[in-house]
């Protein structure tokens, strides 16, 4: 049995649930034989990766749904092995390439190249292979570079599709030379009835207002609102309308966190957040994405004369954050820092009120 | 024509005027040969420019008949310095031996080890001297360098009356790896290679303990010996590249040897420590090798045999000197942190300090030497009556550097004491509007304890931040104090200039942390209200350990959902425990447990003990496998953006070299 989310997965074309003058778009654009290299971008869980199987699919049939997961092994120029893992058909190839931290330029080139120099010998294909590299945006600068040559020299033989959530990362000369496809997040009614057909087509249909609620929890991500959805199905089988919708440990343990400083400001409580702080760390949820939901959890509590205040300290260590190296150091500047604005905010309004 | 006629004329003047040019020479060289007689006289002149010929002139004369003799001396007195004293000239002018091995312990009282290690030695010696079991009996001596561990072996010998022999590396082997690998596995081979003897060091490491166990020495003189003991203190080189082979001549050892087999190896401060690599815990157990671990000699211990010492050779010994003040000699066995041997040298390096004085002199050039050597002596002694110099002047001569445990360093920064500022009359006060950053004077520079503790401005911050909120009362403060690590971690953050800028990131950190603490800005305040409290090891480095690993797992585990890291993480494991569906891959099962499985227990980090010399050793060990790779990568990820604007601007070079690449 395997997830909602893979198994409910659209797979051409026609099928997709919503885009769909995007999805007429790359039809026509595939059925004309052969199209440029494609930078696919938008948020997370907005189906990115749907898309482009489905114009895989369209262009080379069913063949592209028969994957196998590879290990590929390279040699870096100073003689350093790595190895990364792929997962191909018999027309594409799919790769992320920053696995493998700063040698991706490596595996860029060395890829590409095998994959472009072994041409298919059935007449009947197309004459092109697709490399689809996913998380483009996390590529080192180097890589980015070689990246772009390397476009240009096997134009003939293969087609990129890069896959990222946004472009800002990726540089200039690749985004010329791609046609850029951004796909948005999809809204919350789109969200909400695609709830509800999944969960009709698997026979345990959902009442509106939870879908919605799912929906909204989901923060707009398609893949998340069916993960959840399958979770409140396995805690109470008939759907409720007032069921509660789970969510995964880490955000419950993150608001825990939060109400945690929001009661008490002292320094023997931030040295119980900097112990959950850790919890977390190594739970291996990133650094950043503790911060955001900080920050979002925190907000909540706040005035709204407070709120450009705490969110200016939050830019300002979330920076930090990406720069240095210690992300606990600045974690705790920051919840140090609401700490301090928040019992200051605290102690005048009592003062106020006597 | 012409030109021939000029050429043909000159040469005709050179022919002309080249014999009265030699001639000239001729006699210049006459009469420079002439005054010989005269230089000597001259000479005489010159030396007795010299405030010492005029007594050597005098010397001379008084010793006319040995003529010969006397030109020596004469050369040879001013440079010896020898003063022509009966008393003294029975001592040496100077010593040909250190004093750690002039006063190597003859028993086992002189010994400086604890009385248990000495006695868990002797009677395992005892034990395996006298029995005949079939195993061969093997120890390991661990400890820090100069605790004792070789002498102890040394007195136990001879205490014991056995004959002790010692391996030592063979300085001229021709090694070959070749035929070493061709002839390890033979016992016996005699290693003739190709017509020379030249045999590997592992060769002769292992016939040296076949013959040392099998063939006792020559009884010439007669001091008849009762067992042997053999002890290896220095390994073959290539042990340490390649420690199996080691462990299969000590496997064939424990089945044919029969005398007892002490290794030693000394704790190094630094790195990985041979002992696990030559004598991993497997073997340990595998070939019964006991372990007996030395700890540094104790203070009061050293102290004693300190004292022993310099009284000794101040009655005794080659100098004359005054008996070091207790305060100089309790400075230095401080500053060995328990190392006797590099103690003692620095004893003997101290007392030679004074010696000077003691030597009459008979120039004047002398005399004020003397005079100069007198007043720093001098100096110096006024120096120790106050005892807070004694350390720094005495560091200077042989102290160890290892000189402030990171536990006290720690303590200094973080209880931050303060002096009054009635002590500093030239203090400039705060304008009014600023009174809240007032501070009394620091009692400590920052910095030198930093440098003190031996530790990376980097790993001090992370003990600080481990620490430094129980010390805190006011959240204000810890604002200011978190940014400031914040400050000092961001300052750090370019790869290239971080080697430069480490130092002041530690001492924005330290200096930030000090001021900021505003319930202790007063010398009054410090000390009071906050007692003692446990100090902590950093968990960020383990923090960061798990979390790449259960990274590595996560993507190992779940490649085939294939989907970034990030969703990975945050969305699709942590939902796949709250859905039931079925994994196959019982690995994955236990993983999302783990993963998903939030403690609200609250771990503590290990805490950190006073005199924990290993804890710095240690956490840089166990940070190292962590911590280098770690920063390693964040290392090398800076390289490749650093790397790359590089790039970016030398793209068209890159490119057509790319391009060749591709072509073939």
């Amino acid at each position: 049995m395997s997830l909602w989310v893979d198994k409910h997965r659209p797979s051409s074309l026609n099928k997709l649930d919503y885009h769909k003058d995007q999805a007429t778009l790359l039809k026509k654009l595939v059925n004309g034989g052969d199209f440029p290299h494609l930078l696919v971008y938008g948020p997370s869980g907005a189906g990115k990766k749907t898309r482009i199987m489905c114009l895989l699919r369209e262009l080379y049939g069913s063949g592209v749904e028969k994957l196998r997961i590879e290990q590929h092994n390279f040699t870096t120029p100073s003689n350093k092995k790595i190895e990364i893992s792929t997962i191909s058909s018999n027309y594409h190839i799919e790769v992320n390439p920053s696995d493998v931290g700063i040698q991706d330029r490596v595996v860029i080139q060395e890829l590409i190249k095998t994959v472009a120099q072994t041409n298919n010998l059935d007449s009947s294909q197309k004459d092109f292979k697709v490399v689809l590299l996913t998380e483009v945006d996390k590529l080192t600068k180097d890589a980015q570079h070689a990246l772009r040559r390397t476009m240009e020299k096997y134009m003939s033989t293969c087609r990129l599709i890069l896959c990222c959530v946004s472009t800002s990362k990726v540089i200039p000369a690749i985004r010329s030379r791609c046609l850029g496809i951004r796909v948005a997040a999809p809204s919350i009614d789109e969200i909400t009835q695609i709830l509800q057909t999944v969960c009709k087509k698997e026979g345990c249909p959902i009442p509106t207002e939870l879908a919605k609620r799912v929906a909204e929890k989901s923060k707009r991500n398609l893949r998340r609102a069916l993960l959840m959805a399958e979770a409140c199905k396995v805690q109470q089988t008939p759907l409720k309308p007032d069921q509660e919708v789970s969510e995964p440990d880490w955000e419950v343990y993150l608001r825990e966190t939060a109400n945690m400083i929001i009661q008490q400001q002292s320094p023997r409580r931030l040295l119980e957040v900097r112990g959950r702080l850790y919890e977390l760390l190594t739970h291996c949820i990133p650094a950043d994405i503790i911060m955001k939901g900080l920050l979002q959890e925190l907000i909540n509590n706040c005035d709204g004369e407070l709120k450009t205040e705490v969110v200016q300290s939050a830019a300002f260590f979330q920076h930090r954050l990406q720069l240095g190296q210690k992300a606990i150091y600045h974690l705790e500047a920051f919840v140090a820092k609401f700490m301090a604005i928040y019992k200051r905010f605290m102690e005048e309004n009592i003062a106020d009120l006597f | 024509m012409w030109s021939d006629n000029e050429s043909s004329r000159d040469s005709v003047v050179d022919l002309t005027d080249s014999p009265p040019l030699k001639t000239k020479k001729r006699k210049r060289d006459t009469f420079t040969s002439k005054p010989v007689p005269k230089k000597a006289s001259s000479s005489q002149w010159v030396t007795s420019a010299f405030g010492d010929f005029d007594d050597f002139a005098g010397f001379g004369s008084s010793m006319q008949p040995a003529a010969k003799t006397k030109q020596s001396k004469l050369v040879t007195k001013p440079l010896s310095q020898c003063p022509p004293r009966t008393n003294v000239s029975k001592r040496p002018s100077y010593e040909d031996e250190l004093w750690s091995d002039k006063h190597t312990p003859k028993s086992v009282s002189d010994l400086a080890v604890h009385k248990k290690k000495i006695e868990e030695l002797q009677t395992w010696l005892q034990r395996h001297l006298n029995s005949k079991s079939m195993r061969s009996p093997m120890v390991l001596l661990t400890g820090p360098a100069g605790a004792g561990k070789s002498a102890l072996v040394q007195v136990l010998a001879k205490e014991l009356n056995c004959e002790l022999k010692e391996w030592s590396n063979p300085i001229a082997a021709a090694y070959d790896e070749l035929s070493f690998l061709d002839r390890r596995n033979n016992w016996s081979d005699y290693s003739r290679v190709e017509g020379s003897y030249s045999s590997s060091q592992l060769s002769q490491f292992q016939q040296f303990l076949l013959r040392a166990d099998k063939y006792n020495s020559l009884d010439i003189f007669g001091n008849g010996t009762q067992g042997k003991i053999i002890l290896v203190e220095e390994f073959p080189n290539i042990v340490y590249k390649d420690a199996t082979s080691f462990h299969d001549i000590l496997r064939k050892y424990s089945k044919v040897g029969r005398c007892p087999l002490i290794f030693i190896i000394s704790d190094s401060s630094s790195g990985e420590s041979n002992e696990r690599l030559l004598f991993p815990k497997h073997l340990q157990e595998e070939l019964h090798i006991e372990n007996i671990s030395f700890n540094p000699i104790a203070a009061t211990t050293m102290l004693k045999i300190l004292t022993k010492i310099a009284t000794e050779e101040a009655a005794h010994g080659m100098h004359k000197f005054s008996v070091p003040s207790k305060a100089v000699i309790e400075s230095i066995s401080m500053s060995s942190a328990g190392d006797i041997r590099g103690a003692i040298n620095a004893l003997q390096f101290a007392c030679l300090k004074d010696t000077h004085d003691l030597l009459p002199t008979t120039s004047k050039g002398r005399q004020s030497k003397k005079k100069t050597s007198g007043e720093t002596s001098k100096s110096k002694r006024a120096g120790n009556k106050s005892s807070a110099d004694s350390d720094s002047t005495l560091a200077a001569i042989g102290g160890r550097d290892t000189s402030l445990f990171l536990f006290r360093a720690l303590g200094k920064i973080l209880y931050c004491k303060r002096d009054d500022p009635s002590n500093h009359p030239g203090l400039a006060k705060l304008p009014p509007h600023l009174g809240e950053h007032e501070r009394d004077p620091l009692s400590l520079n920052p910095e030198d304890v930093i440098e003190k503790c031996n530790l990376s401005g980097d790993y001090f911050n992370a003990y600080l931040h481990q620490n430094y909120l129980e010390f805190f009362s006011e959240i204000s403060d810890v604002v200011r104090a978190s940014e400031y690590l914040s400050d000092s971690d961001f300052m750090t953050f370019e790869w290239s200039t971080r080697s430069i800028l480490e130092e002041y990131a530690s001492s924005i950190a330290t200096r930030g942390m000090l001021h900021s603490n505003s319930s202790r800005s007063k010398h009054s305040s410090t000390g009071s209200g906050l007692g003692w409290k446990p100090l902590h090891k950093p968990q960020w480095y383990s923090t960061c350990k798990t979390e790449r690993q259960n990274c590595e797992t996560a993507r190992h585990l779940f490649k085939s959902y294939a989907c970034p890291p990030d969703v990975l993480q945050t969305e699709l494991v942590p939902f796949l425990s709250l859905i039931d569906v079925t994994l196959h891959d019982p690995g994955q099962i236990s993983f999302i447990n783990e993963i998903t499985k939030f403690s609200n227990v609250k771990i503590r980090s290990e805490k950190l003990d006073e005199k924990d010399l290993v804890v710095d050793k240690d956490s840089q060990g166990t940070g190292t496998s962590g911590e280098t790779v770690w920063s390693n990568k964040m290392e090398e990820d800076n390289i490749s953006n650093s790397q790359s604007k590089v790039v970016t601007e030398e793209m068209e070079e890159e490119e057509e070299y790319e391009i060749t690449e591709f072509d073939d």
